[in-house]
Order: structure tokens, then C-alpha cells, then sequence
């Protein structure tokens, strides 16, 4: 799968009217602790890190975009300033696709992360959300076994990319929120487009709430019938930020993948031969 | 044609009293007794295969509206789903024919969106290996085969919803008709729930009686209706098992069909051939005539009479208390012979006031 890159200048606006949505634990859950999620379930995860200066860790929930690269929300992969010195990466990056059960299997192993670009929208800003752009790619280490070397992908495949598909839609939120299942099972959220605070911002009902954090917002998530004409599992944004109201479930929003995305994800894609 | 019965009326008499059209029993309902033997050898492959689709949809000229929530909401019932007890018993599964690819085709790939509606699909994932049966609580979903009044065989989608009655659209159970001759219960009503691909792998269900609104059955027979739906009583095994210990059922909630968010599962012949089961979600986005509500939808025919169900799948702790909720049945499509959106008639008082007929009907129906 490639970025796709879509004006889609007549598709009509959302009228921004419905917050209702579906929220269920993903399954059937894998058959065993060492079984991961089919696909596409498969090539979402739960990303760990860790901050220098607080010497904390955190996680996010992270996703597949062939072949090495992971996207994520920006939030997860650098501490954003206004000031030069008061902006840094966060390290220690590890994705876990296909993360299920408390026991903690990785059924696809632990990926290590080798570089990482995030947007200057969100790097320079003050933190604050929303940001018409927290998101952020990582490049995934290969990993090397008996049976040769392999990119991540080959081991989790990969969603695809649509720009400018968040503002007015019907999509599935897949992600590890630490308020269900204490946030160690996959999760599917299912909404449409119902607000936004402007800022390349748009809101979908959810009960998803912290971990999250770059959750993709996916267009006709699951497999295609045949009979279908067009393509599955593109991914419209990531999670940024979830509504604060006394952290009762509302909405869940993100910021849009744009030009400026598809220009972070190839200058990702070019920054080694075969990572796209 | 099948003898009409008021619930509860034990006496023919009843029946001619009925077929006046001038009284009907408390409940609204209209009933017809089935011969579950009979229905049981009459799906041969042949049979299964030549099944076509009915096409409801919309009369022209319906409006869609905006969705206004009520000032004062109707109180709803909500009854709760539970998941099966047993496993398939062994010599349960049968096998089925595919329809070909292309029995519909849109030629015209749809947009994912009608108006305002947008919505998600696709095929139930992962598709069980070796044609075995999907999980709970899908496997309270199937595909309905039946006969008209002319001979004809179609298919519908249905949904077990207690221990032994089986919900889908009226329209998938009775000819209505504003005169008494033209009206009539359909026959060999066979149900393969959790139906996936050339496998049945929960067997054939027959039904021991059927029921529909006479909203349904007295009315000219198109859509938008007030009360397309319908209940079927499933004969137990010869064991003496009810459906529902093998499929599970969902629950159901009144008055809950407006301002909501809904995932419709059915057997839609413009997805793989109806061969397979296929989800499709979308929130509420606009009001019809007569107690129906749309929801945007690339479902074709075959969807008809499938659940739209509130908070499907599994619940995760800190979430939803309650999974599995039908608030509807699919009854109809736009005008133009296209997909774009489907219409239901919300659940109401009278929906509730039927199925408690039905379920006295015999102890242990719910």
C-alpha cells in the first residue's frame, strides 16, 4: 500500500451533528497469548518510551505504514517548546504489534526504532492541543533471524495513508485506551465526524481516553467483500486529544492528515532505500 | 396461504373475526402456525440457489428529514443479551451452495457517504476457518429462506432474540395487502444462523409458528411502514434444545432507534454473493414517514430483516454495560434502486407488547 493523496473536493461537509458511537473490545481475541490479531488488526500496537528529563516512561498506540515506518501522534515522540532549548525527543522507542492480553505477549516481537521526524507544527508549538498537526513517524529497525532478514511489515503488514479524509466521514478508532481492559487489549471505536474545533482539528464520538495517543482513525477498516470496488484500511489521522469532562467518554479528535503529513511520511520513506 | 390466528385465541372463530380486519387481538399481532417438519427436507441446494431477492424500497417522493430528538421521551425496555450455552452439537453443521460472484452488483462503486450519513463496512472478520460458525455474538445471526405466496424463494437476514423467537421484517414473513385475499403468511421459513460461506455450520432452524404486526399485514405492503417487523418461534431440536443454547441472543431495547449509533449485520447479495456475513456501521442521520429512522449504508437486498444493533461486539471492563442491543431491523432502501441508506422502524411500545405475546405463547419462548 502507498500514500494516497486525495482533494476530495466533492465529498459534502459532515453537518457535525452526531457524536453517537460503537465502542467493543476487539475479537474474538487472538486463540493464544502467542497468536497476534488478524489482519489489519495486526499492524497496530502499543508503543512504549521514555522521557530523558523526567526519566519516565509512557506508551501510545502506534501503527504500520509499510515497510518500516510506524506513525504515531507527536505528543508520543517528542516534548514540544516554543523554545529550542526547551524542546527533545523522547528515547528508549519500542512498538509492540498486536500487544494483547496482561501478561504481556508481543506476539510479533519488540521493534526497536532507528530514527524519527516529527512535524514542526506540533515540535515548535507549546504543547497545548489541539495542533492541526500531532503526529509523528518513527523508521523500525529490521530484525534478522534464521529465516533472514525482515522489515517490519513483512512481519504486522500495513495500513495506508488517505489526506484530507478526516473532516467529514465515518471511520474506526483502533487503540489501547488505558480506561478499557486497563488498556491491554486491542479496542475498536466506531463514529463519524461530529465537530471541530477548527485548527485541522475534527472530533469523533468516543469513550477512548489516555494511551490513545496516535491511535489511526481508519476508512473501511476490516476486510473487503467482493463486490467491493474500493480500497480498505486507510488511515485518516491519528488520536491527539480525548474531551475533558470529568473525564466522562465524549470524543476523541485528530488532526488531518494533510500535504504536510504526506511530506513528513516521504521524507521518511526516503531516508533509506526500502523503507516504503 | 396459512389460517390467521390472533395470539392467544384458541378458537377458529377468532380467526374469521381477524380476517374482517375489523378486530385484532390487544397485542396488534397476527399469527400463523408453521409445520417445522414440513419446512425441514424443502431447502434443497437447487432451492437455496434459485432464491432471489425482494426489493424493498422506499416509495418515491419519501422525504428524509433532519433527526429531532423528542422533548419527552417514550420510556424504553431494555431486555439484555446472553451468549450461548452449548457447543454446536456433532452432526449440526451443513453444508450449503455458493452463490455465484455478481448475483448483485452496483455497477458504480458507492460513496461512503449519503447526505450527511456516513458509514463503515465490511465482511465479519476473521472469517472462521473450515466454514465454522463465528463467534458470539455473531452467532446469533443468519440468513432466512422462505417462500412466497407465488412459489418464488428468497432469503432475508434474522436474528435470534430470546431463547426461541427469531426476529426480522414483517415484509420477510407476510405478504400485506389492504384486502384480505391478498394478503398471507410465506412458508418454509429456514434459518442457517452464523451461515458462512458453503457452510451452515449451526444447522437449519424451522419455526413452529410466525407473527406480525397487523400494522404490517393489513397495510398496502410499502415502505416506509410503522412496523416492519416480525417474530418466528424456532422449533427445538429433537433433543429438546432451544435455538438460543446453541446461537445465543441478543437483547433489545424500545424507543432507542433515533440519535443513535448502530452496527447492522447481514447477508447483503452485493457482497459477496450473500455467501458471507457483513457488517456496516453508521450513526443516525436522518427521520422518515412512519415511525423509521436512516442510517447511511452500502447494504443491498438479502440485508433486509437483519439486527441493527446498539453497542455490538464484546464489552471491555471499564466500558458499556450493555452489548448486543437490537433497537431495529432493516426494512427498506432509497427510491432508486440503489444502495445509499437503509430504513427501520424504531422499536416501540407495540414491539414490546408483541414479543410478550409471542413469548407467552409457550413457556420458556424468552
Amino acid at each position: 500500500m502507498r500514500a494516497q493523496t486525495q482533494a476530495d473536493a466533492t465529498r459534502p461537509p459532515a453537518d457535525l451533528g452526531f457524536g453517537y458511537f460503537t465502542e467493543s473490545r476487539v475479537f474474538p481475541s487472538p486463540a493464544t497469548a502467542t497468536d497476534a490479531y488478524e489482519y489489519p488488526l495486526s499492524a497496530v500496537g502499543i508503543l512504549d518510551f521514555h522521557d530523558p528529563k523526567t526519566d519516565k516512561g509512557a506508551s501510545c498506540t502506534a501503527w504500520v505504514f509499510p515497510s518500516r515506518i510506524i506513525v504515531t501522534a507527536g505528543q508520543c515522540v517528542v516534548h514540544a517548546s516554543t523554545t529550542a532549548s526547551g524542546r527533545y525527543f523522547f528515547d528508549d522507542f519500542i512498538f509492540k504489534p498486536s500487544y494483547h492480553d496482561e501478561k504481556g505477549y508481543t506476539p510479533l516481537g519488540l521493534w526497536t526504532m532507528t530514527y524519527a521526524i516529527v512535524a514542526n507544527g506540533w515540535y515548535q508549538s507549546d504543547g497545548s492541543v489541539p495542533n492541526p498537526e500531532d503526529w509523528a513517524v518513527l523508521i523500525a529497525a529490521d530484525k534478522t533471524d534464521k529465516s533472514g532478514t525482515h522489515k517490519l511489515a513483512d512481519v504486522t503488514g500495513g495500513l495506508g495513508v488517505a489526506t484530507y479524509a478526516l473532516d467529514a466521514n465515518h471511520l474506526t478508532i483502533l487503540g489501547y485506551p488505558e480506561n478499557l481492559d486497563d488498556g491491554v487489549l486491542l479496542q475498536r471505536s466506531d463514529a463519524q465526524t461530529y465537530s471541530s474545533p477548527g485548527a485541522n482539528v475534527y472530533d469523533y464520538g468516543s469513550n477512548f481516553l489516555t494511551g490513545s495517543a496516535g491511535s489511526p482513525f481508519v476508512q473501511d477498516m476490516g476486510q473487503a467483500p467482493s463486490g467491493v470496488y474500493y480500497p480498505f484500511n486507510f488511515v485518516a489521522g491519528v488520536a491527539s486529544f480525548a474531551s475533558n469532562n470529568n473525564n466522562s467518554p465524549g470524543y476523541l479528535a485528530a488532526s488531518q492528515f494533510n500535504g504536510d503529513f504526506a511530506a513528513l511520511l516521504k521524507q521518511a520513506c526516503d531516508h533509506n532505500a526500502g523503507n516504503c | 396461504m396459512s389460517p390467521r390466528l390472533a395470539v392467544g385465541s384458541l378458537i377458529f372463530v377468532g380467526a374469521i373475526a381477524l380476517l374482517s380486519g375489523a378486530a385484532h387481538a390487544e397485542s396488534g399481532l397476527v399469527s400463523a402456525p408453521a409445520s417445522p417438519a414440513a419446512a425441514r427436507y424443502f431447502w434443497t441446494p437447487q432451492r437455496l440457489l434459485s432464491a432471489k431477492p425482494m426489493i424493498p424500497v422506499a416509495r418515491p417522493g419519501t422525504t428524509l428529514a433532519p433527526v429531532a430528538i423528542p422533548e419527552s421521551e417514550a420510556a424504553s425496555v431494555l431486555v439484555p443479551a446472553e451468549p450461548p450455552t452449548l457447543r454446536p452439537a456433532p452432526g449440526m453443521a451443513v453444508k450449503l451452495p455458493q452463490a455465484a460472484n455478481g448475483i448483485i452488483r452496483t455497477q458504480v462503486p458507492p460513496p461512503n457517504y449519503y447526505d450527511d450519513g456516513y458509514y463503515s463496512e465490511s465482511r465479519v472478520f476473521p472469517v472462521p476457518a473450515n466454514t465454522g460458525p463465528y463467534p458470539y455474538p455473531e452467532t446469533a445471526i443468519g440468513q432466512l429462506y422462505y417462500t412466497d405466496l407465488s412459489g418464488g424463494t428468497h432469503s432475508c437476514t434474522a436474528a435470534v432474540l430470546t431463547k426461541r423467537i427469531v426476529v426480522t421484517a414483517a415484509h420477510c414473513i407476510a405478504q400485506a395487502s389492504t384486502t384480505a385475499s391478498g394478503r398471507g403468511f410465506y412458508s418454509n421459513f429456514g434459518l442457517y444462523p452464523s451461515r458462512n460461506g458453503g457452510g451452515g455450520p449451526l444447522g437449519l432452524w424451522n419455526f413452529t409458528s410466525e407473527h406480525v404486526p397487523a400494522i404490517w399485514y393489513d397495510s398496502d405492503g410499502s415502505f416506509p411502514n410503522q412496523e416492519d417487523w416480525g417474530f418466528l418461534v424456532a422449533a427445538d431440536t429433537a433433543d429438546g434444545h432451544t435455538i438460543s443454547e446453541t446461537t445465543g441472543h441478543l437483547g433489545y431495547q424500545t424507543n432507542s432507534l433515533h440519535a443513535n449509533h448502530v452496527t447492522m449485520l447481514a447477508y447483503p447479495y452485493n457482497f459477496d454473493s450473500g455467501n458471507m456475513m457483513q457488517r456496516s456501521d453508521a450513526a443516525n442521520f436522518a427521520a422518515a414517514a412512519r415511525n423509521t429512522w436512516i442510517y447511511a449504508s452500502n447494504f443491498y437486498v438479502g440485508a433486509d430483516g437483519g439486527p441493527w444493533i446498539e453497542n455490538f461486539g464484546i464489552a471491555p471492563t471499564g466500558g458499556v454495560n450493555n452489548a448486543n442491543i437490537v433497537v431495529a431491523v432493516g426494512s427498506y432502501f432509497p427510491p432508486n434502486f440503489q444502495p445509499g441508506y437503509m430504513g427501520a422502524s424504531e422499536f416501540n411500545g407495540d414491539f414490546a407488547t408483541q414479543l410478550k405475546a409471542v413469548c407467552a405463547l409457550t413457556a420458556g419462548n424468552c
